[in-house]
């Protein structure tokens, strides 16, 4: 009888341990930016805040002018920046980008490819080089050459591009006769000097200017938050913004999804900020039925998720065990859910921008199968084992890491 | 007599054999190109890292990359938002750059690599990464026909692919001390035995590369082929038989061993 009563404390003191993690927070990220009805484009920073940025291309704004076809030529209109380079009237006659040398490309690489070839014939590290200038084939081991860097420059130049004069400009530079001759230096901008030959006042001269990235913070009025907030949601409404940054082709009874978090069941279900919906499709969403959303790109799509729940746990010690949250399901049965256990969680991974659903399931300690399911596929692994059972020890990792994961989500640290 | 018996076996055991690993992920390393606006004073090299964004002498371009990872396993960017002297010299008018495949990729088994460009898909003209993407993921499984321009090279290529599986799968069953099984996109293989130490095969997939030094240019290159890796190895490898096939050139090698050391046929 002693012995049961013992058996009894240890289960009620161990307890079954909760597979179950705090609602995860974080903000998914925005897939693609929308453009606006000025021509920027809205986009989400690092936190998740909506911002507003030049379009993807707009040198003009990079370069914190306005510009203009004029007589087979392009002409500045008017500074959008106080401190911009460029003055009204500056027509650009040649452009050239002053990219910075990438003084480490060559070394590094060399090292890489030197110390690949090293592992594959065990010569001195000179003979890469004398195989080059001989010009000769040699073979690298795959697995070495894949511990190179896979982008092997690695250190881009910080030093100040050397002052030009008007001929070498001349000489060296890209002419510029439409905007089309100025097209994608703007995918530089943030750290691309440009040295520009512009006319100005009937004379020739040197302009160089930097690409800045101009990012601000859109700010606006959540839209109902009690009732979207719970959901992992946040939305605003389209005639909030200011005119300029409503999104192209929205209507202004429609609602832009600012925010969506990690573990909401819309999220898991496809919406994704900057996704358009109507009022009346939301609260479809929001209810648990299908409902409509707009994509940056214009695609409607049909979404429908469960709404976000209570978490739910059942535990009889020694006999059953039930978590689920809807995000993470675990069922056991039997002591320390010995004679089965089944449980899954499904997980936003930000390395592939999708999610990834983990299962596992053992009957005893023995017959296993677990795998994870993402959009490249399934991994699937099972069978019987003797002696490591790996699926019961991930089963006690994911309890042992669950305080850890917590805390990276956000919860139990003290503000 | 029992411990000669628990000595073979170790033996056994410690002989083991091959590897039955047959999962292969990650995308196909690319080197370096120059595009044409390169100048021996102030060279510029164009890059792609590992998740196909494109980079110009280490430095990142924000040029968006659209990707299609399950079946054929391929990252596209618009060339021509590129300004014209950023371009490789075989996408001058612009194009779809491939700058992301996985070594899985039916377009990378048939010979395309990153920094080619895709120009039809079904014999329909491709100019945006989005769109072309959705064609592919829309493929399937089905047959598809694509016409790539490559690297150095002006003259478009036609390729009809097939998507076997997802890239990403791999499924493994055991049974300690009985058999082994795996399966994946990369190839598959069977042990039998404690350890496969009775009998195993394995046919693989596997990316081979050569080190070149490229025309035009000192910066040194490499050349990445497939090649179809069947091996069996039986009691403990004391048998053991290999063949490995370029699947570009269709060259074959193959090797027998025996007692581990006693090696007969091709150098491999």
């Amino acid at each position: 009888m002693s012995r049961l009563w013992i058996v009894l404390g240890a289960a009620l003191c161990s307890g079954c341990g909760s597979f179950l993690l705090p609602f995860d927070e974080r903000p998914l990220p925005a897939p693609q930016g929308v453009e606006t009805l000025s021509g920027e484009r809205l986009d989400l920073d690092q936190e998740g805040q909506i911002v507003v940025r030049p379009e993807r291309g707009d040198l003009a704004l990079a370069l914190g002018v306005g510009l203009a076809e004029e007589q087979g030529g392009v002409v500045v209109t008017h500074r959008l920046r106080p401190q911009a380079g460029l003055r009204p009237g500056d027509r650009i006659l040649a452009v050239w980008a002053r990219v910075p040398p990438a003084t480490g490309v060559a070394r590094e690489f060399m090292h890489s490819a030197r110390g690949a070839l090293d592992t594959s014939r065990g010569r001195p590290s000179t003979s890469l080089d004398a195989a080059l200038e001989e010009s000769s084939v040699l073979s690298l081991s795959g697995a070495a050459l894949d511990q190179t860097p896979r982008n092997t420059v690695v250190a881009p130049s910080r030093s100040e591009p050397a002052p030009v004069d008007s001929a070498t400009l001349r000489a060296r530079g890209q002419a510029v006769r439409s905007l089309e001759d100025l097209r994608g230096y703007a995918t530089a901008a943030g750290w691309l000097t440009l040295d520009l030959l512009v006319e100005r006042e009937g004379q020739e001269r040197c302009v160089r200017v930097d690409l800045e990235l101009d990012v601000s913070p859109v700010l606006a009025r959540p839209w109902a938050p009690s009732r979207t907030r719970y959901q992992g949601v946040e939305v605003v409404a389209v005639s909030e913004l200011e005119p300029g940054l409503r999104p192209l082709h929205a209507a202004d009874d429609q609602l832009l999804v600012s925010r969506v978090a990690r573990d909401a069941p819309l999220g898991r279900a496809g919406l994704r900020p900057l996704d358009l919906v109507r009022v009346e499709e939301l609260e479809r969403l929001l209810a648990g039925a299908p409902g409509e959303v707009i994509k940056p790109d214009g695609v409607r799509r049909e979404l429908q998720a469960e709404p976000r729940g209570v978490p739910l746990e059942v535990w009889i010690p020694l006999v059953f065990t039930y978590q689920d949250d809807g995000a993470r399901t675990h069922v056991g049965l039997g002591p320390w859910d010995t004679t089965f256990h089944y449980s899954q969680r499904t997980d936003y991974e930000p390395t592939l921008d999708a999610y990834v659903e983990r299962w596992r399931w053992s009957v005893g300690t023995s017959i296993q199968n677990s795998g994870v399911t993402s959009a490249t596929g399934t991994v699937r692994s099972g069978g019987v084992t003797l002696l490591v059972d790996r699926v019961r020890m991930d089963y006690l990792l994911d309890l042992w890491n669950a305080e850890r994961e917590a805390r990276t989500r956000g919860a139990g640290v003290d503000p | 007599m029992s411990t000669r018996i628990a000595l073979g076996a170790a033996l056994l055991c410690l002989a083991g054999c091959g590897s039955l690993d047959v999962s292969s992920r990650g995308a196909m390393p690319s080197d370096l190109l120059e595009p044409v606006g390169s100048h021996p004073e102030e060279p510029l090299l164009l890059g792609c890292d590992d998740q196909g964004n494109l980079s110009l002498n280490g430095q990142p371009l924000d040029l968006p990359v659209a990707r299609e990872p399950a079946r054929y396993g391929v990252g596209l960017a618009d060339a021509a938002e590129l300004p014209p002297p950023w371009r490789p010299p075989h996408a001058l008018t612009g194009g779809l750059l491939i700058t992301w495949l996985h070594r899985q990729s039916p377009l990378a088994v048939a010979g395309v690599r990153p920094f080619d460009v895709l120009l039809a898909i079904d014999g329909e003209s491709v100019d945006d990464p989005l769109r072309a993407t959705g064609q592919l993921r829309d493929a399937g499984a089905t047959e598809v026909e694509v016409l790539v321009r490559r690297r150095g090279s002006q003259r478009p290529e036609a390729l009809h692919l097939r998507s076997e599986a997802p890239l990403g799968d791999l499924s493994r069953v055991s049974v300690p001390f009985l058999f082994d099984r795996r399966e994946g996109v990369a190839g598959d293989a069977l042990g039998v035995g404690p350890f496969s130490a009775a009998v195993w095969w394995r046919e693989r997939r596997e990316l081979a590369h050569e080190l070149r030094q490229r025309t035009g240019t000192e910066l040194p290159g490499f050349d990445s082929r497939h090649e179809a890796h069947f091996e069996w190895g039986a009691l403990g490898n004391l048998l053991y038989w290999e063949r490995r096939r370029d699947l570009a050139t269709g060259e074959e090698r193959s090797r027998f061993r025996l007692l581990w050391f006693l090696s007969f046929g091709d150098d491999l």
